[in-house]
Order: structure tokens, then C-alpha cells, then sequence
């Protein structure tokens, strides 16, 4: 039996544990502003999923955040080839914790210019259950790098990386300092709170600012002759 | 001291993949950088790979270049809400036009950018399917090519530089 329905009507939830419990087989498309998803289902799993940019969980991934589309679902005989083997509801899990992720962090999405910088004694509240996710943040937090760049130069999964600093800042390990508070003790020159027992020396902190049309030039200039004569080259 | 954040998107993991391998070769190059674990030098699967360097004491480059990955499209705006500008670089494939229109929804209005082709010729088909006037000129990049790469990046920050000055 084919299904047809719009995504705004039926959560792509409700939409993939139906299909899940009908142990149905086919491929469920779903069609939103011109960009198509595909999701390959064996007997109730999803065993294939790629819209175009991702392909195997991450693409359900991005279907599961999507709440606009219209979608439809077609018995047919699919191929055999398996990108996904784990269960939707192991799937609808890992999801559903990412939601949770961003959902908490929306205070730090809100503002990735801010500052992030360690509280005084940070590490004393680093538990023991999560101090390798913890410990690799806080060695990126150096009271010169904002949220979005640690998030960045973490190579962690985004809503993972942006989830476990809103818990940082939660416990009181890390705080978040922004534009405003320009005059705080933390954005001062000579360094700061931040610096936790362990932690390498911190340059003293200058507060990054936009820069101007002058060195922007400044940079382009820069980045011209840099890549003709790259340093430990023959220039 | 002063930090020009630049993002560079692309919409397929191959554009990413040749992409970091151009940018990685240069960026090790630069003092500071070579250390294990330094952004920029193992970006590895990471949806967002970071590079900072030091034009010179007080002016550094930080450059974000973020691939498609779960909810891309919030990434992107929240990166885009930072830097000084952006530049989306697409294949010739229907999936990255398609994914570049929605992306230009979501940051054309907020940040200066531009739109690069990385397929020769391409830059015809990417003004018509973006609906783009004819007077928006569209580079065309290689991305296996560090000079190609950098004049992309020094394009940018040049039209930003403009921008400013108006």
C-alpha cells in the first residue's frame, strides 16, 4: 500500500516507527522546496538513506530535523546494498539526544561571537564519567576563542560539541562573556580566570575585534605572498 | 587585536574533502601551526573545520569551512552571524544548486559573500538556476589548486574590504 501525507501533518517520527512496525519494504521520498530525501526500507529497517549532500544516517538525520515537505512512500523491490544497520528506534534515539543537545546549547547557539572562558578551579568540576569530552573543550577554551571556534576546532559532531560546552557552562566550568561586557575583569589584557591548573600558558587576552577595510587588504596581501613563497618552500 | 573570520561552504563531501586537502597543505606551513592537534591541521570527518593564522602580531585569519552535515543549514547561520564574510563553493551536480538556494536564503541577507563555481564553466549554470543579475561575477575555483584557493579567499576578503568602506 503506497502512503502520501505532508510532514507538517505527520512527524517524520511517527512517519519512520509506522513503516518501522508495518515491517513495510520500499523507498519513502520526501520532497521539500526542490531538495529530494530517499529513505531505502528492508522489512521495517532503513538499510539506505542520501538526499543529494549526506547518504546513511546522517541524511536521516537531517530528514528527522526537517518538519516542511510533503512525502511519499512506494512499495517496491530495493536494492541490496545496506549504508544503515542500525534499528529506527536506535536511530529515532540518537536523534532525539542531538535535539536535546541543541535545545540545551540554544543559549550558546544564540551567540556564537561570545567568548567562552574557564571559571576559576575549573578542572575541580570535571567528572570522572565525562572527562575526556570535557578535558578536550576545556584544553580549546583559552579566553581567546569564541563559541563557534571551539565548536569548530573541536572536529566533534556539531550538536555534540555545542551540547557538551551548554553543560560545561551549566556546572559553573566554563563561563561566556560577550561583546557587552566588554568592560569585565575577563576581557582585560593579562590573562584571567580561565586559566585552570593544568592549563598551558595562556597569551595574555586581547579582546578580538572586527577588523578593518585596511587589514583586510592586510591580509590578502598577506595570504598572495605567502602562497607563492610558502614558508620551508624554496622562497 | 584583530581576527578576519571568513567561512568557506561547500555542498558535497568531495568539494570538502579536495578542499581541506588544498587549504591543510597550506595552512601547515604557517609558524605555530605544525603542532599535533593545532586547529586547521587535522580536520579529519569534522562537519566544520577550523584554521587560524597569524598575519602578524595582532591580525590574525580564522577561517571556518563547514560541510553538509546534520542541521547544516543552523550551523551555517550561526557561523555566518560571526565572521566578516562568506563564500559557498558549488559542484555542477542538480543536489549542490539545490542546496546552494536554500543556503543563500538563509545568509544572503545577513553577511557579504559570494558564490564561487568549482567546475569549469559552470558559473553560466549556477547564474541561472541561483536566478543571480548578470552583473555578479561568479569565480570559478579549483579546489585542488592552493592558488586558486587563496584568490578565492583574498576575493572575499577584498569585497568585504570594499563593503567596509562604503
Amino acid at each position: 500500500m503506497a502512503l502520501r501525507g505532508s510532514l507538517a501533518e505527520t512527524e517524520p517520527e511517527d512517519l519512520l516507527q509506522v513503516l518501522a512496525l508495518g515491517g513495510r519494504t520500499g523507498i519513502l521520498t520526501v520532497l521539500d522546496r526542490g531538495h529530494a530525501t530517499k529513505l531505502v526500507l528492508k522489512d521495517g529497517q532503513i538499510i539506505d538513506a542520501y538526499d543529494g549532500a549526506r547518504r546513511g544516517e546522517e541524511a536521516v538525520f537531517a530528514l528527522l530535523a526537517s518538519r516542511s515537505g510533503t512525502f511519499a512512500f512506494s512499495v517496491e523491490d530495493v536494492p541490496a546494498e545496506q549504508t544503515i544497520t542500525r534499528t529506527v528506534p536506535a536511530i529515532l534515539l540518537t536523534a532525539a539526544q542531538r535535539m536535546d543537545d541543541l535545545v540545551r546549547a540554544r543559549p550558546l547557539l544564540d551567540r556564537p561571537s561570545a567568548l567562552l572562558c574557564r571559571a576559576e578551579g575549573s578542572l575541580d568540576g570535571v567528572r570522572h564519567d565525562d572527562d575526556g569530552l570535557a578535558a578536550h573543550l576545556l584544553a580549546l577554551v583559552d579566553g581567546r576563542r569564541s563559541v563557534g571556534e571551539v565548536v569548530a576546532a573541536s572536529d566533534l559532531e556539531v550538536s555534540q560539541a555545542y551540547g557538551a560546552l551548554a553543560d560545561l557552562v551549566e556546572r559553573g566550568i566554563l563561563t561566556v562573556v560577550t561583546a557587552e561586557e566588554e568592560g569585565s575583569p575577563l576581557s582585560r589584557e593579562g590573562g584571567g580566570p580561565d586559566a585552570g591548573p593544568s592549563a598551558e600558558p595562556v597569551p595574555p587576552r586581547q579582546s578580538a575585534r572586527a577588523p578593518g577595510a585596511d587589514e583586510l587588504r592586510e591580509v590578502a596581501e598577506y595570504l598572495r605572498r605567502a602562497v607563492r613563497c610558502p614558508a620551508g618552500g624554496s622562497g | 587585536m584583530a581576527c578576519a573570520k571568513l567561512l568557506l561552504i561547500v555542498t558535497s563531501k568531495d568539494l570538502r574533502r579536495r578542499l581541506l586537502a588544498t587549504w591543510h597543505d597550506f595552512v601547515i606551513r604557517q609558524p605555530g601551526a605544525s603542532r599535533p592537534g593545532a586547529p586547521g591541521v587535522d580536520p579529519g570527518e569534522a562537519p566544520v573545520a577550523f584554521s587560524r593564522l597569524t598575519v602578524r602580531p595582532g591580525l590574525d585569519l580564522a577561517l571556518f569551512i563547514v560541510d553538509g552535515g546534520w542541521r547544516r543549514e543552523y550551523v551555517c547561520r550561526a557561523l555566518a552571524a560571526e565572521v566578516e564574510g562568506y563564500c559557498l563553493l558549488l559542484g555542477d551536480a542538480p543536489a549542490d544548486l539545490s542546496l546552494a538556494h536554500g543556503l543563500l536564503q538563509l545568509l544572503g541577507d545577513t553577511t557579504p559573500g559570494l558564490v564561487a563555481g568549482t567546475a569549469p564553466g559552470s558559473d553560466e549554470a549556477i547564474r541561472s538556476v541561483l536566478a543571480l543579475p548578470p552583473d555578479v561575477v561568479i569565480p570559478v575555483v579549483d579546489c585542488d589548486d592552493r592558488e586558486s584557493v587563496t584568490e578565492l579567499v583574498c576575493t572575499l576578503l577584498e569585497r568585504v574590504a570594499v563593503l567596509q568602506a562604503v
